[in-house]
């Protein structure tokens, strides 16, 4: 080995850097320093299946929420529905129920003493009878 | 590793492509409709709020005391045309005095929203809405329809004061 050589080595071996990453791969367990050769596939994977799950979980996040929201709605409707069509009754001014002011409801038939409503999420008939 | 820290293989490039598609095509949608589904979903909050706001003037109403001649003590007045006001006397637990006793509920129905006042609240009702529009229909004497249109969804309530 030249002189030039030797000294080149030294510099290296003097570099801090060089040193550093040699102590790093030294103490590398196998299988992480085989991943130093090449393209990582199953590691894109797992990062991709966490991602769809994620995604999935915040999807369900919100279908799941716009149900509970819907079905709150409805209940509180037809409350209101039942509360007034009854005070309706009570007068004899059924037909002048405002069948809009009362959501998720798609049909309402009623005779003098009695209100079918039909809703429309889920599909059910509902009859208050006076 | 030399020869591998060189560049990637036309596999590798292939394969990571496929996984940039699939991630873009995960993303996208939810993305699209993200805002669209925040939106449904404040809505819908609103309308809960405004429903439970309805059933609590209902409570009111029909806890309201009753005047001389027969009918409830409440006082449906409208001091413009996009404003209802509703103002009534019941009996409530007042938290300051630590009993029951006589309080003034007024509900104010307005472009902005719905609100209850009352003097002696724990917690009282507001419901913000950026635009609304309320209106009162005379079905009777002594029974009214309270009909709201709040996020272009309407609401109506019989306001019986019989």
């Amino acid at each position: 080995m030249g002189q030039e050589a030797r000294s080149n080595l030294l510099k290296c071996y003097a570099d801090p850097i060089y040193i550093l990453f040699h102590v790093q791969v030294k103490f590398m367990s196998k299988s992480l320093r085989s991943r130093f050769s090449g393209f990582i596939l199953i590691d894109v994977l797992v990062a991709l299946s966490i991602l769809s799950i994620a995604i999935a979980l915040y999807w369900q996040s919100f279908s799941a929420q716009s149900e509970f929201n819907e079905s709150i709605r409805q209940y509180y409707s037809l409350r209101r529905l039942e509360a007034d069509a009854r005070i309706l009754i009570d007068i004899d001014q059924l037909q002048r129920l405002y069948v809009a002011g009362y959501r998720s409801v798609s049909d309402v038939s009623f005779d003098s003493r009695s209100i079918t409503v039909n809703l429309i999420n889920p599909i059910r008939v509902v009859r208050f009878v006076e | 590793m030399l020869s591998k820290l060189k560049g990637f293989t036309l596999l590798e490039i292939l394969v990571a492509l496929i996984i940039c598609a699939l991630v873009v095509v995960l993303t996208s949608e939810l993305l699209l409709h993200a805002k669209e589904r925040r939106i449904r979903v404040t809505s819908a909050a609103t309308a809960i709020s405004f429903e439970l706001a309805l059933a609590r003037l209902r409570g009111d109403v029909s806890a309201a005391t009753h005047a001389r001649r027969g009918n409830k003590n409440v006082q449906i007045s409208s001091p413009s045309d996009d404003v209802i006001k509703i103002s009534l006397f019941r009996l409530a637990f007042m938290p300051s005095k630590s009993r029951v006793g006589m309080v003034q509920v007024e509900w104010t129905f307005e472009p902005s929203g719905v609100s209850r006042s009352i003097s002696e609240d724990i917690k009282p009702v507001k419901v913000d809405v950026s635009a609304s529009e309320h209106r009162i229909q005379k079905v009777e004497s002594n029974v009214y329809y309270l009909i709201s249109k709040v996020n272009d969804v309407e609401f109506a309530q019989i306001v019986d004061l019989r």
